[in-house]
């Protein structure tokens, strides 16, 4: 499996995997569209916050996972499960509520496991602190085993999170933990920057408002760096991402996308605006090898086009400057 | 004494890595002690019979014993023998001279502060040992220790007739351009040669030095050097020195390279020649001569250094502009080569092109000089990189350097953030360029500085022109130099702090010709200077006063602008120290009130603890917080640039919505701190609002450069600068840039169809 890891060290990818980031999240949107538009894949995601230990901590928590559910909510309301809870829950709940989504899911659809609150990790596991006994990394490996969905989420926003990297890892599944070791055990601001993400159309770098994984993840972690260099403390927390498939799953809609995905007209419009960003996808893998006059020609024409679409699309949500956040 | 062994086991480990070979100057072994059978060794050498010499060195290394042998060895340029055999000799010995023999072998693989310690410990054994005493004068001449002067003088008062101290003090002398007292002590070297069996060579070379700080020929005393030895390259390489300390780099390399025609082994000579053809910005020749320098003694610390610099200074980024006249925008008057440093390359060139730009439209008029070749402008992200560029040495403290039509300095990232201001520090290196080619490096130390200060304060981007109170305290405390004298404090100074308070004289003193003589006044000083005249004669002719007279007049000019000050420098700093507790203790009310008398009392003080940013701070915990605004704007407009500050305060007028207010305050922090993506974006913005398209531009482009977050926004801001510029094929390109990256960015997407409307 190809796999890269992001640390937060890097606030700015290399110019590779930036091109990257900003854009495999368009080859995704054929399954955006099938999932948002027309029902025939669904995002199941299950969100907990944990506990807080003090009312600061336990509102930071509900807050992030408030959030994240909304966002996710954006993607998928009608076909999905997206399922919230909060610090009363138990680790038998959270893994009952795995189990009933594992077995409501097909192959070809979407799973996302957000869990943010505190974490700790001894040589042997890591544990995420909720109500009663703690969830460990086995207990998550063995739940995550019993989905088909060939695309798989998991979000690990806590404290010491990094210690379950390796064994969460697999083909098909992108893990993201708020640490890079089960040695970063301060508190995490990472929880609350990737809220901050989703809400947020500045992180949404290719402006096609379906915000990706990867692209929360780098708003996140540039925000979490820049925390730290501001207040000139030693970071304590180095985010990291694995899984190649970070620019294809989607956190969110924004913008018009989020307002009309139910209607039709847009739909339409918006499969169109998808032949148009194959085609502009497809000339940008080719750029290396075209004269670089004839590429942005082509590149020129395609963009043209692309805009008018979106005026198209403008038109119908009615959307205008005053919708922008930036 | 213990210390002293301990000391010997650590200068012992570090020889003991030399290999073999050895240094590769032209000693001349000065010392009475040594061996007969050596000095006729020696003679061969000094004679310019090398192969004779050698097999008399090998001959005395076979034959002789003790420190003879070890003499041999050093003689020989065979380091680790001649270490081993000192070594050996010193193991169970008290005796100074193995000692001062073993210190000259580090200083001769140029171990100064090493050599020092050895000195010392030679001294320990017997506090008079002469070869010692001028030993360790001669190590901490080498490292410019003003203290070298006052030892060779006690040592001549008590040994008038010692050659090797009436040559070192000489040379001193010289570096000071006290030419009358050089040479008299020349004279009596060389009335003293004959009778201790020394050679003239060094004392011919040192005056054909003077010579040249004189401006005259140098050939009577090269023809004596060559006749004596024909292939004495010192003979040019010593006085090429004194180009150096004059400034003057292209003489330097010329005199350099008839040194190592004359001597091609002379590896002190390939070495100069390959640092100061860097100077001058040829890099190929300063390769070639420094490698061929590093073959001779692989062990001289510049040379390495400059070597390693050389490799790093082939990675940077370099990029050149070509500055138009200001009322002919067709003529180009010059043309500026930048070198950064790939990391910060893009945040700073907008920056460094608009300054060099001003300075060389602004200067070319000021000092009526135009650029005869391109000017090179360098900024270093790491301060030993920068050092090495400078005296092939890191570790320097200095900020920036010229080198003629070379500018070297730290980048703001060399530095802690907001450590100082380099848009001033850069303004006052390319001040210095105009000054000395326009004269053409003939122009003293001070007035070179002064100069350079004068225009900070007048014309560079930072109105700031306060005095540290240590510089009120000299100045209070009558620890200024007369005019005449004022380069001592560069060259020499002679108590802590000296320089800085010289270069703020220096600057005083060209502030006070411009206001009281006009500025025509210093120009006419720079052509005195540049036809080869004194301080004092330049200043009859431009001012009509002498040194000593306008000592008087500017003595006089510092009374009426900091007296008051002055005199009250001691209750000043007592409440600086009553408004600290102050603090401590949260008593705002005092704070404010005594901040507010700090500032009635010197306004001017706006760096590091000032009292305006304390007023602010005070003024904010009372819930003033328009007034704590309105003190920080005083602060910023008085040249205050601390950059933390200044984000405080630049978010303060923008949540006020004053932005015009804001403006200038961002423009001051990228001269102190330009990496901050938000305030580019913000400045950007303004400026395309305000249809500047050329200001636009300038943040635009640092924030590609910066390869920021948000590409797809700073290629938009650059295609609408363009625009407006009605450069419409550029807007084009530009805006498919940023629709490269984001294609659903909707304004780029309307500017898109704005331009290719009608197709």
């Amino acid at each position: 499996m190809e796999t890269f890891v992001t640390s937060h060290r890097t606030v700015k990818l290399p110019r590779s995997a930036r091109s990257c980031a900003a854009w495999v999240g368009c080859l995704a949107l054929p399954v955006l569209l099938a999932v948002s538009v027309q029902g025939a894949a669904a995002t199941h995601a299950l969100v907990v916050s944990g506990l807080g230990g003090n009312v600061d901590y336990a509102k930071a928590f509900d807050d992030a996972a408030a959030t994240y559910t909304d966002a996710l909510r954006t993607i998928d309301e009608s076909n999905g499960q997206i399922i919230r809870l909060t610090d009363s829950a138990s680790r038998q709940d959270l893994l009952s509520a795995m189990e009933s989504l594992a077995a409501t899911m097909q192959a070809s659809d979407t799973f996302v496991l957000i869990l943010v609150g505190h974490g700790t990790a001894d040589g042997s596991t890591w544990r995420f602190n909720i109500s009663g006994p703690d969830v460990t990394t086995e207990d998550l490996v063995a739940a995550l085993n019993e989905f088909v969905a060939s695309r798989q989420l998991v979000i690990l926003a806590s404290s010491a999170s990094g210690a379950a990297l390796e064994a969460l890892a697999q083909p098909g599944r992108v893990v993201v933990t708020a640490t890079k070791s089960g040695g970063e055990v301060n508190a995490v601001r990472f929880p609350g920057y990737l809220a901050d993400a989703l809400t947020a159309s500045s992180a949404d770098y290719d402006r096609n408002e379906i915000l990706t994984v990867a692209e929360a993840f780098r708003f996140a972690t540039a925000r979490t760096e820049a925390y730290y260099e501001q207040q000139n403390l030693l970071a304590s927390e180095h985010a990291r991402l694995v899984g190649d498939l970070a620019t294809e799953i989607p956190l969110a809609l924004l913008g018009s996308l989020r307002e009309a995905r139910d209607d039709p007209q847009v739909a339409a419009l918006l499969s169109e605006r998808l032949v148009l960003e194959d085609a502009f996808n497809t000339l940008k893998s080719r750029k290396s090898q075209m004269p670089i006059t004839d590429y942005y020609r082509e590149l020129e024409t395609l963009l043209i086009d692309i805009a008018r679409m979106q005026q198209s699309i403008d038109a119908v949500t009615g959307w205008s400057d005053a919708d922008a956040e930036s | 004494m213990p210390r002293a062994d301990c000391g010997s086991v650590w200068l012992l480990l570090i020889l003991s890595v030399f290999a073999s070979s050895a240094a590769r100057a032209f000693p001349i072994y000065y010392d009475l002690d040594r061996a007969d059978t050596l000095r006729s060794c020696d003679q061969h050498r000094y004679e310019g019979r090398r192969q004779d010499a050698q097999q008399c060195y090998r001959d005395r290394l076979e034959q002789a014993s003790g420190l003879e042998q070890a003499d041999a060895a050093a003689a020989l340029g065979d380091i680790r023998q001649a270490n081993r055999l000192y070594r050996e000799l010193a193991a169970d010995s008290t005796d100074p001279a193995i000692k001062t023999h073993w210190a000259n072998l580090y200083l001769q693989t140029h171990q100064v502060s090493d050599s020092e310690a050895l000195f010392r410990e030679a001294l320990l054994y017997d506090p008079s040992w002469l070869p010692a005493r001028i030993g360790l004068a001669k190590a901490m001449s080498e490292g410019f220790e003003g203290q070298a002067r006052e030892a060779l003088r006690q040592i001549i008062n008590e040994y008038p007739e010692n050659v090797e101290a009436l040559l070192r003090l000489a040379r001193i002398e010289l570096e000071l351009q006290n030419l009358e007292e050089a040479r008299g002590l020349l004279d009596r070297a060389l009335a003293n040669i004959d009778d201790q069996g020394l050679p003239p060579l060094e004392i011919y070379a040192l005056h054909a030095g003077a010579n040249l700080l004189e401006n005259k020929s140098m050939k009577v005393w090269t023809d004596r050097a060559l006749r004596y030895n024909p292939e004495y390259g010192d003979i040019h390489a010593i006085p090429a020195h004194f180009y150096i300390i004059t400034y003057r780099y292209r003489e330097a390399v010329d005199l350099y390279q008839k040194a190592v025609e004359l001597d091609p082994e002379l590896a002190t000579a390939h070495r100069d020649l390959g640092i100061n053809q860097l100077r001058v910005n040829n890099v190929f020749a300063a390769r070639y001569h420094l490698q061929k320098a590093y073959d001779l003694d692989p062990y001289d610390a510049q040379t390495v250094n400059t070597l390693r610099l050389l490799d790093d200074l082939d990675k940077m980024r370099v990029s050149s502009v070509d500055v138009p006249d200001e009322n002919d925008p067709e003529r180009m008057i010059g043309r500026v080569l930048i070198r950064l440093d790939r990391e910060d390359a893009d945040a700073l060139e907008p920056y460094v092109v608009d300054l060099a730009i001003r300075a060389v439209q602004l200067f070319s008029k000021r000092y009526d000089f135009t650029l005869r070749k391109p000017m090179v402008v360098e900024l270093y992200h790491d301060h030993d990189d920068f050092g090495v560029r400078t005296v092939s040495t890191p570790g320097i403290g200095l900020l920036g350097v010229t080198f003629g039509y070379l500018t070297a300095m730290d980048s703001p990232k060399a530095r802690a953030a907001g450590d100082f201001h380099w848009g001033s520090t850069l303004w006052h290196e390319m001040a210095h360029v105009f000054t000395l080619e326009a004269t053409n490096h003939r122009l003293p130390r001070w007035f070179s500085e002064g100069l350079s200060v004068y225009e900070e304060w007048n014309t560079g981007p930072l109105p700031n022109r306060e005095l540290s109170l240590d510089v009120l305290s000299a100045i209070r405390d009558g620890q200024l130099l007369p005019i005449d004298t004022l380069d001592q404090g560069f060259v020499r100074p002679s108590y802590n702090g000296q320089v800085q308070v010289s270069y703020m004289q220096a600057g005083l003193i060209c502030d006070f010709i411009s206001r009281r003589w006009g500025h025509e006044a210093l120009q006419i000083m720079l052509k005195g200077f540049a036809a080869g005249q004194t301080s004092s004669s330049v200043l009859t002719e431009a001012i009509g006063i002498d040194g000593a007279q306008f000592d008087v007049q500017f003595a006089e000019n510092l009374q009426s602008l900091y007296g008051d000050l002055l005199e009250s420098l001691d209750d000043y700093a007592a409440e600086v120290r009553q408004l600290s507790r102050s603090l401590q203790f949260d008593d705002w009310a005092t704070a404010v009130a005594l901040s507010r008398d700090l500032i009635r009392l010197y306004p001017q003080r706006v760096g590091e603890g000032n009292p305006y940013q304390t007023l602010a701070m005070a003024l904010r915990e009372q819930g003033h917080d328009a007034e704590a605004l309105d003190v920080l704007l005083d602060w910023h407009a008085l040249g205050g640039h601390e950059p933390e500050a200044l984000l405080q305060l630049i978010d303060e007028l923008r949540a006020a919505g004053r932005t015009e207010e804001a403006v200038p305050v961002m423009e001051s922090l990228n001269w102190v701190m330009p990496y901050g993506t938000q305030v580019h974006r913000w400045l950007g913005e303004h400026y395309l609002d305000r249809q500047q398209a050329e200001l636009a531009l300038r943040e635009f482009n640092a924030l590609i450069g910066m390869q920021v977050d948000d590409l797809a926004a700073a290629y938009l801001g650059k295609a609408q600068a363009m625009r407006l510029q009605g450069d419409e094929p550029a807007a084009r390109r530009e805006v498919i840039y940023a629709l490269e990256s984001a294609p659903f960015y909707r304004p780029a997407q309307r500017l898109l169809l704005e331009l290719t409307a009608g197709e």
